[in-house]
Parts: C-alpha cells; sequence; structure tokens
C-alpha cells in the first residue's frame, strides 16, 4: 500500500516526546468512490435490463455476480481508507496503535525494554519485549522500514 | 498478544515470504511477476494462435482440399480467432497494464494484489480448455469465434469446453478490470491529477471500463447458447420461439467495445513512444484523452454494423451507418495528433519508434476500409469476405500487435535491465512490416473478387490471391521467431541499460533504477 | 523523348479512366449487373477516392517529417504542443467528408429495401448445404446442388472453368423484370449472395426477409453463401441464369412438365432394384455430404449408417429417423427431418441405405409404408 509518513517530534495532541503514523494514500475521496460506482452500476444493470427487456434475460445475474464484486472492492477501500499505524514515545511508555477499519488496536511497551527487529533488507520491522514481537510499518517500503528502524533506535536509546 | 500477530499477518502478505522456483510465480502478488505471467503466456498462446493460422494458410494455398477436411478447417479458423483475441491480445494488454499503470501513476503496486494473482491463474487452465477441446469427440467448436447460434447450438462438446473457457477469462478480465479502475482512481501519486496522466494509464482506465460494461453480456450470451444447448431453454431457437438474431445483437454488443479493448491500449502505447522518438510533447494531450472517451463511448451504439445483412429495417441501417461513420472523427483526431507530434520533431527510429510509425500507417489502412465498411450498400457486397478478413486483421494485427510489439521494445530495456539487438529489433519489423501487407493486402482484392471468408476451398479466381496470401503468411508466422530470440536475448545476456532508456522518454517509470527493484514507488514521488 | 512520355502519361489515364468507368478488374468488385450492383459499385469507387486523397494527405505529412525532421539531419525539436485551431479544423473537416459519403449511401439503401410490386416473387430457402427454390406463382420447386464432381474438390481431376460455383439446378430469372426473393433457413444461418447482382440477405431460420434485383443483361451470375453454415459452407454456391422473357416462359413449361412427369405415381408397385437405384440418387442428393459415399460418416460428428443399428434395426425406426429427424434433449440435431421429400424417395433412399455397404438386410421398403407413418 501506498504511504504517507509523518515523523512528528511534540505536537501530536496527547503530546508524546515522539510520534510517528503511516497511512495509506487515496487519491479517491469517499464521495468521489461512491460516485464511480453509482456511474458503473447504472450502465452496466441498465445494459443487463435493457437486455432482459429483449428476452436475453441470463446477462442480468452475471452484471449482478460482477457489480457485487465491484461493490465489495469499492467497500473494502473505503474501509481501509482511513488505516494507519503510529508508534508513540511518552515517558518510559511505548505506545502502538494500529487503526484499521474504524478499530484501533492499541499495545503498550516498556521503553527500557523495548527492542527494535529488523530484518537486513527492511522487509520487516518489529519491536520485541519480554519474548513478545510486534511488526510494524505495513505501509512503508523497505527503505522507509530501515530509517524508522534507525529512528526508533535512538528514541529507545536516548531514554536509556 | 497472539491478536496482535494475527493482526499483523495478513498485511504483510506482500512483503517478506518470498517464495522461489515455480511457488514464487504461482503465489506472487507483485504486480511486476504477474504483468511478466500475462506477456509469457500471451506470447505461448501467440504462437499456438498462429500455428493454427499457418494450417489455415496451408489449406488454402492452393484450391481444392489438400491437408483438412472442411469441418476441421472451421475449427482451425474458430479457435485462431478465439486464442487470439481471448488468449494472446487481450492477456498481453493487462501484462502492460500490470507493468506499466502502477509505476506511471506512483503506486506501489496494484490495489488488489491477491485478486490480482487470482485473475493471471485462471487463464492458463481456460487455455488449456481451448486447446483439448480440439480433442474431444466431434473436435473443437467450429462455429466461428462468433459462436452465431443455431450453428453454435449444433456443435459438440468442445463447445461447452469453449464456452467454459470464455466464462473463465471473462472471470478474470472483471477481476483485472476492477483492480485496475481502483488502481488508476484511488492510488494516484500526490499531484497526479487524471489530466496528467500518461495517455497508456487513461487508455487503460478506458478500457477497464468497457471490459466492465461488457464482460456480463459475453458471459450472459455463451450461458444462454449453453441452456439452448443443454436445458431445453429456446433463447435463440427458432422453433421454440426464439430469435437467432437476438443473439447477434447480444454478441456484438459485446464484440463491438471488445474491439476497442484490444485497440485502446495500442493507442496508449503508441502515444507514449511517438513522443520519446520525436523529442516533443505528445501534441493535443488532452484532445486524446477526449478522443478515446469519444471512441469508448460510441462503441456501445455501433454493434449492429456487423450486421447490415440480417434483414434490419432501413431506419436502423441508416442509424448504425451514420453512428459508425461518426468513429471516424475522434479516430482522425488520434492520427493527426501522432503526426503532429512527429512534426517539427527531432526524430530517431529505433526499433519502438519504426513499430509505432508502423502501426499508424497500417492501422490507417485498416480505418480506411472500415470507413469503406461503414457505407451500408458496400458492406452488403462485402460482408463475410475477405475484404472483412482484410480489414480486421490491418487493425488487430497491424494495429494492437504492433503497437504491443512497440511496447515491448519500448519498455523491455526498463523491466529486463537490459537492452535488446536494435539491428534484429529492426529486422523483425521490417520482415513484419513486408509480410503483414503480402499476406493481408491480396485479400482486399480476393474480398472484392468475391471470395467469401471461412471456406476450405475457392473458385479457380481467388487462386493467385491466396497464394501470395499464403506464402505472406508463412514468412510473417516465421518473422516472429526473431521477436522470441530478441527477447530470450535481451533477457540472458544484453548489454546493461540506463535508467532512462530513451533521450526524449518522459514519466515516472523512467527514474526509477532499470530494472525497477522487486517494489517500487512505495514512498510516493511527488508530480510536478 | 516528349512523345514517349506524352504516350506513358495517356496510358497511364486510359487505364485509370478505365477503372473509372466501371471496366471489368480483377481488383474490383465484379461487373455490376443491376442498377443497386451499379450504385454499390459507384459509392465504392467514390469512397476509395477521398480515402486516396486524404490517404496521400495525411501521409504525405508524416513522410516529410520523417525525412525532413529527423535527428540525423540535424533538425532540433521544437516543443509546441498543442493549437486549437488546427485541432478543431481537423475534427470538423472529416463532419463534411462524412456527410458527402452519407448522402449518396443513404439514397441507396433507401431504394435497395423497396421490394414492393415485384414482378416474380422466388423463395429461397438455405439447407446444410444447399439451396431449395420455390417459384411462388408458377408452383416450381427444387433443390439446388454443387454440380462440381467431388474428383475435382480432391485433387483428382483438373478443375473446371466455374469449379465449386457450378450448381445442378440454376435460378432462372427473367430479364429486366423485378425479382424478389424471398429468403429463409432451414437449419442454421446461411447468406444469399450474387454480387454481380449487388443482393446479399442472410436466410434466418424461423424468420423470413426479403430483397430485390432487376438483372439488366442475360448472363450467369454465381455466388456462394456467405454465412460460416458448417462444414460444407464453402460448397453451396447460387447461380442465377438471367434470360429473355420468352426463354424463361419456356424454361417455365419445361419445368413444370418435368415436375409433373417426377411426380411419382402413388400406385406403382417397385421392385427392390428400382428403390436402390432411384434411392442412390436421393442419397447423393440429400445424404452424402454428412454420411458420406462410403456410408460412413465421419467419425465424431456423422453417424456411418454402414453397420449401423438404426439402419439395420426395424424399418419403421429409421422411416421416422428420417421422416421427422432426430431430437436430442429437446433440441434437433444435424439429423433435420426429411418429410419435406416425397415418399417414394424416402422409401427409395431408406431401401437403398439398408442394401449398401455392409448392410444386406434385403428389404425393400414401399411408399406406402412411409405414408402409413407421416403424422
Amino acid at each position: 500500500m501506498q504511504t504517507v509518513t509523518a515523523m512528528e517530534g511534540t505536537e501530536v495532541a496527547h503530546a508524546a516526546e515522539f510520534s510517528l503514523v503511516a497511512r495509506r494514500n487515496n487519491s479517491l475521496t469517499s464521495s468521489g468512490r461512491l460516485l464511480v460506482f453509482v456511474f458503473i452500476f447504472v450502465v452496466s444493470v441498465g445494459i443487463a435490463a435493457a437486455f432482459a427487456a429483449f428476452g436475453a434475460w441470463l446477462i442480468l445475474p452475471f452484471a449482478g455476480l460482477e457489480m457485487l464484486v465491484l461493490y465489495l472492492a469499492f467497500r473494502y477501500l473505503d474501509r481501509h481508507a482511513a488505516d494507519y499505524e503510529r508508534i508513540a514515545i511518552d515517558g518510559d511508555k511505548v505506545k502502538v496503535e494500529f487503526f484499521e477499519v474504524g478499530c484501533v488496536q492499541s499495545h503498550e511497551f516498556n521503553r527500557y525494554w523495548a527492542q527494535v527487529v529488523v530484518s537486513r533488507d527492511g522487509s520487516r520491522l518489529a519491536l520485541r519485549s519480554h519474548g513478545r514481537e510486534l511488526e510494524f510499518g505495513r505501509y512503508m517500503n523497505d527503505e522507509q522500514r530501515l530509517s524508522v528502524a534507525l529512528e526508533l533506535k535512538r528514541q529507545l536509546r536516548g531514554a536509556a | 498478544m497472539d491478536a496482535a500477530h494475527a493482526h499483523n499477518g495478513h498485511g504483510h502478505e506482500a512483503h517478506g515470504h518470498h517464495y522461489t522456483g515455480i511457488m514464487r510465480w504461482i503465489t506472487t502478488t507483485n504486480h511486476k511477476d504477474i504483468g511478466t505471467l500475462y506477456l509469457v503466456f500471451s506470447l505461448t498462446m501467440f504462437f499456438v494462435g498462429g500455428l493454427l493460422a499457418m494450417g489455415i494458410r496451408l489449406e488454402l494455398l492452393q484450391p481444392g482440399l489438400q491437408f483438412w477436411q472442411p469441418e476441421f478447417f472451421n475449427e482451425l479458423t474458430t479457435m485462431h480467432g478465439l486464442i487470439m483475441v481471448f488468449g494472446a491480445i487481450m492477456p498481453a494488454f493487462v501484462g502492460f497494464a500490470n507493468w506499466q499503470v502502477p509505476m506511471m501513476i506512483g503506486a506501489p503496486d496494484m490495489a488488489f494484489a491477491r485478486m490480482n494473482n487470482w485473475s493471471f491463474w485462471l487463464l492458463p487452465p481456460a487455455a488449456t480448455l481451448l486447446v483439448v477441446s480440439f480433442f474431444v469427440p466431434g473436435g473443437a467448436t467450429a462455429a466461428g469465434w462468433t459462436l452465431y447460434t443455431p450453428l453454435s447450438t449444433q456443435m459438440g462438446p468442445g463447445m461447452d469446453l469453449a464456452i467454459f473457457a470464455l466464462h473463465i477469462m471473462g472471470a478474470a478480465s472483471i477481476m483485472g478490470s476492477i483492480n485496475i479502475i481502483t488502481t488508476i482512481l484511488n492510488m494516484r501519486a500526490p499531484g497526479m491529477t487524471l489530466m496528467k496522466m500518461p495517455l497508456f494509464v487513461w487508455t487503460w482506465l478506458i478500457t477497464a471500463y468497457l471490459l466492465i460494461a461488457i464482460m456480463p453480456v459475453l458471459a450472459g450470451a455463451v450461458t444462454m447458447i449453453l441452456t439452448d444447448r443443454h436445458f431445453g431453454t429456446n433463447f435463440f431457437n427458432a422453433a421454440g420461439g426464439g430469435d437467432p438474431v437476438l443473439f447477434q445483437h447480444v454478441f456484438w454488443f459485446f464484440g463491438h467495445p471488445e474491439v476497442y479493448v484490444m485497440i485502446l491500449p495500442g493507442f496508449g502505447i503508441v502515444s507514449q513512444v511517438v513522443p520519446t522518438f520525436s523529442r516533443k510533447p505528445l501534441f493535443g494531450y488532452s484532445s486524446m484523452v477526449y478522443a478515446t472517451a469519444s471512441i469508448a463511448i460510441l462503441s456501445f451504439i455501433v454493434w449492429a454494423h456487423h450486421m447490415f445483412t440480417v434483414g434490419m429495417p432501413a431506419a436502423a441501417q441508416l442509424f448504425f451507418m451514420y453512428t459508425t461513420m461518426l468513429i471516424a472523427v475522434p479516430t482522425g483526431v488520434k492520427v493527426f495528433n501522432w503526426i503532429a507530434t512527429m512534426w517539427k520533431g527531432s526524430l530517431t527510429f529505433e526499433t519502438p519508434m519504426l513499430f509505432a510509425c508502423g502501426f499508424i500507417f497500417v492501422f490507417s489502412m485498416g480505418g480506411f476500409t472500415g470507413l469503406v465498411l461503414a457505407i451500408v450498400p458496400v458492406d452488403i457486397q462485402l460482408q463475410d469476405t475477405y475484404y472483412v478478413v482484410a480489414h480486421f486483421h490491418y487493425v488487430l494485427v497491424a494495429g494492437s500487435l504492433f503497437s504491443l510489439f512497440a511496447g515491448v521494445y519500448y519498455w523491455m530495456p526498463k523491466w529486463t535491465g537490459h537492452m535488446y539487438d536494435e539491428t534484429l529489433g529492426k529486422w523483425h519489423f521490417w520482415l513484419s512490416m513486408i509480410f503483414f501487407n503480402v499476406t493481408f493486402f491480396p485479400m482486399h482484392f480476393a474480398g472484392l473478387a468475391g471470395m467469401p471468408r471461412r471456406i476450405p476451398d475457392y473458385a479457380l479466381q481467388f487462386a493467385d490471391f491466396n497464394m501470395i496470401s499464403s506464402l505472406g503468411a508463412f514468412g510473417f508466422g516465421l518473422s516472429q521467431l526473431i521477436f522470441v530470440y530478441v527477447v530470450v536475448q535481451c533477457i540472458r545476456s544484453g548489454a546493461k541499460a540506463a535508467d532512462k532508456t530513451w533521450e526524449g522518454a518522459e514519466g515516472l517509470e523512467w527514474t526509477l533504477p532499470s530494472p525497477p527493484p522487486y517494489h517500487t514507488w512505495e514512498t510516493p514521488p511527488v508530480v510536478k | 523523348m516528349i512523345s514517349k512520355w506524352f504516350r506513358l502519361i495517356a496510358a497511364a489515364l486510359a487505364w485509370l479512366a478505365a477503372g473509372a468507368a466501371g471496366a471489368q478488374s480483377r481488383y474490383n468488385l465484379p461487373e455490376p449487373q443491376s442498377i443497386i450492383a451499379r450504385e454499390i459499385y459507384d459509392l465504392h469507387t467514390l469512397i476509395m477516392w477521398i480515402i486516396v486523397v486524404i490517404f496521400v494527405v495525411v501521409f504525405g505529412a508524416m513522410t516529410y517529417a520523417i525525412v525532413k525532421h529527423r535527428k540525423s539531419v540535424g533538425h532540433q525539436a521544437e516543443q509546441f504542443h498543442e493549437n486549437t485551431t488546427v485541432e478543431l479544423v481537423w475534427t470538423i473537416i472529416p463532419f463534411f467528408i462524412l456527410i458527402g459519403m452519407a448522402y449518396p449511401a443513404t439514397r441507396t439503401i433507401i431504394a435497395m429495401k423497396d421490394t414492393s410490386s415485384p414482378e416474380l416473387t422466388i423463395k429461397a430457402t438455405g439447407y446444410q448445404w444447399k439451396w431449395g427454390y420455390d417459384y411462388l406463382q408458377e408452383g416450381i420447386s427444387f433443390y439446388s446442388n454443387l454440380a462440381t464432381p467431388r474428383d475435382q474438390i480432391e485433387n483428382r481431376a483438373p478443375k473446371g472453368e466455374h469449379y465449386l460455383l457450378e450448381v445442378d439446378n440454376p435460378v432462372v430469372v427473367p430479364v429486366g423484370k423485378k425479382i424478389r426473393i424471398i429468403i429463409t433457413a432451414n437449419d442454421v444461418v446461411h447468406s444469399w449472395w450474387v454480387p454481380a447482382l449487388g443482393v446479399k440477405q442472410d436466410a434466418i431460420p424461423g424468420f423470413v426477409r426479403d430483397v430485390w434485383f432487376r438483372a439488366d443483361n442475360p448472363g450467369t451470375y454465381r455466388g456462394q453463401c456467405a454465412e460460416l453454415c458448417g462444414k460444407d459452407h464453402g460448397f453451396m454456391p447460387i447461380v442465377v441464369e438471367a434470360v429473355t422473357p420468352e426463354k424463361y416462359a419456356q424454361w417455365v413449361a419445361e419445368q413444370k412438365k418435368k415436375m409433373a412427369a417426377g411426380a411419382v405415381d402413388p400406385a406403382k408397385q417397385w421392385t427392390l432394384d428400382e428403390l436402390k437405384a432411384h434411392g442412390e440418387k436421393v442419397y447423393a442428393g440429400n445424404c452424402v455430404a454428412c454420411h458420406q459415399a462410403t456410408g460412413m460418416g465421419i467419425p465424431g460428428a456423422f453417424p456411418a449408417l454402414s453397420g449401423s443399428k438404426v439402419v439395420t434395426g426395424p424399418k419403421n425406426g429409421q422411416i421416422n429417423v428420417v421422416l421427422n429427424g432426430v431430437v436430442k434433449d429437446g433440441k434437433p440435431t444435424a439429423m433435420v427431418s426429411f418429410k419435406h421429400l416425397p415418399d417414394a424417395d424416402i422409401a427409395a433412399v431408406i431401401t437403398y441405405t439398408r442394401n449398401s455397404w455392409a448392410n444386406k438386410t434385403g428389404e425393400a421398403i414401399t411408399p406406402a409404408e412411409v405414408i402409413s407413418l407421416r403424422k
């Protein structure tokens, strides 16, 4: 997925020392997606209905099936439009948030125990503490993950 | 804790876990891998379909029946059409879309990477069904690629296999189109507004839209043949109150936009190639976009020009004649724009440019004969003759296929990181161009003189034209082996290509290293 | 020197004029023999010239650019990329050219559609793979089969002048009269096409369409089925013989006499040999295309009759098949009904098949047996 990463030092709402947000890029607005879907729907179902009027009704179920797939695709885009990941470091806590389809999952680590795990090629980035590992950086590419890892390491060390 | 892992599990599929060997290709969700798969698949099917064409031309080399019985000859023509349309040309353009669209709009991958994998892997089973149908009792379907009823109702089980294959390919096309539309609309990099998109992306956006509109029509049409054959329905069976002509209306409502599905992305490729080698921006970008859109819209109201001889009322003939003639306007605009792009440029003629110029030249000839065929009274004489065969091969072989070749030579250095052999590329172009015209130009005369299409044997006055066509076809077929050699050599041992392969190339894809890394554009580029 | 050039130019002009005047050329439509065919011919010529002019202008410009604006001759690229005036001009001019083409075409279309007040009406029916003709006023009916011998097709004999374009019974029409052809089909879609007369019309099963022509000159005009209709699509030509009205009247009288003679006396007693001999002819006209002269059919497509259970089984079973065709899963198969044939023909052809190849039943089927099974 496409990403917009923002590294913010201090100005986040709950005033964390360090905060990082990664989110998807949507070049279509929510109403834009609706408009595109409605346009395709009207034309496709219109064509199928016209043929049905002339007796070739078996086109309708196929058009319906196709519209279902199209609807699911657009719903997926819409539900995931606002997804993001955030890491916030504040005091002795490292807070990791995954926002997906309107739900936030939060995980907390102790800043002094948390370790940054990153594979050499940057394909995997995770935080580890007490034997538990949490992957991060779904919307980033390899280079971004490597640089984020570097920054996180600095931040965690800085506290120590 | 566990939840965290589960939560993160699926999000990372696109990263990490790279399989190797065959499993990499089966499981891949990477748009470049899938693009490569599409291209390899379509090249394979191009040769399968080409082999059938050689079979057709072999029988037509001389009058009389020499090699095949008429029934098998009809199987050859039918399967040549189906395989070339659904197995070679369409997947090749989808392959281009997979490779180029994300790179050109600055997206990290397609919107639905997993679905992308499915839509490709549906194709090999469908192609297998088509090829296997030659070996079932009664052989492959011999009703023509248009599958006209009631002839297709008479066919053996080969027809059912073809119907299933079309269903599967249709499903693949629909998934592919949804993917392309959502990718183009929702995943453009910041600053990449619609009117800044490269023309190739525009043409694919419109093509994908056409596909979504027409694929259910094809699926419905073949399903109605299927139920007419086996489940006692009477959609197209006159004896049961159905209408055989209804099938033709349904088929061509799909079939005419389908024709543009096979040519619009070709317009897109040529619109990328011509400016590069003219070292000049594309002339009339916005009119190109509007012309493409008009062609697409008109394609929905011209279908019955394929059916001028079924005996429709004069008013209907006039309507479809006028709308069909109208298509010449936007198509002409495109050709004029390409030539204006070349005008006062600084032209060089590397292989992609040769194919693009060849495309403009021969495609226009196909367009001209299309105009001739749009005139109802003239079409009455020429419908279902070799003139039509010549016409649609001028637009499909010299049009779609040449634009595909132009695209492959243009972007292959980007895809593989290697340069192809320019000398051999030029040989490929000139031999293809010459043999193409030797093959198909005489067909105009055969058609004018009255030779019907889809016949295994012909009257003696057509003999000379057919012999020339056949010899040309063998030459054209052999020339394509050069292409395979060039591609293989380029991948294995071509010289290193620069990031920006062509001096005049513009566009996001040329700012990436050649070949691009396994994942590109995960950092959105900024479009000026 | 000058006279040589002059002669060359004169020759070229004469050649062009000949082309324009419609002299028979193997590179053009066949010489038109009816008013509609002539209009089509002229329309085609007009459009070809328009196209040639556009072609020369457009590709002249492209060629000029290719030659003069090359990098290798040192041409520097200019960077213009739009010009509203030029773009409008080349959008609007084609409109006017198109209108110039559409106008004469529209006139011809309306003329082609006018099938009113014909002087003779003939019904043409497409069968797999032959044409059937019914002269509705005269009550003449016949089938028109390909007359080219199998040996020529299979390269065992030299091909004749009208190879594949010759039939046993041509359609005979009077010259100068408006002929209306009503066209339909019995099985699949065919297309009735005679290029010199400017007529092509799909024959659609279950539907009737009509076209008209008026032949200008006596002559034989040949065409072919133009819509893929299965195996022998390439082997069902159409031959129209246009003759003077007197000769036409003579032909009609002959046909009527022949039909009267051909109507077999229902009370006639047939011997086995007579039935077999007559049956062989009927077989050659109706059955051989699928079931083949060897009676072996085509494996996978058309069943063999030699050794067939139907042919060597009970008589009534086979009579039923021939009369009513074979229906499989509620759909007609390629074995269509032959009940349009006279009883004697059906009896004879069944007798022939039951006593040919490997089939040696020794049974003779009488026309009476066929009548008793007709519904």
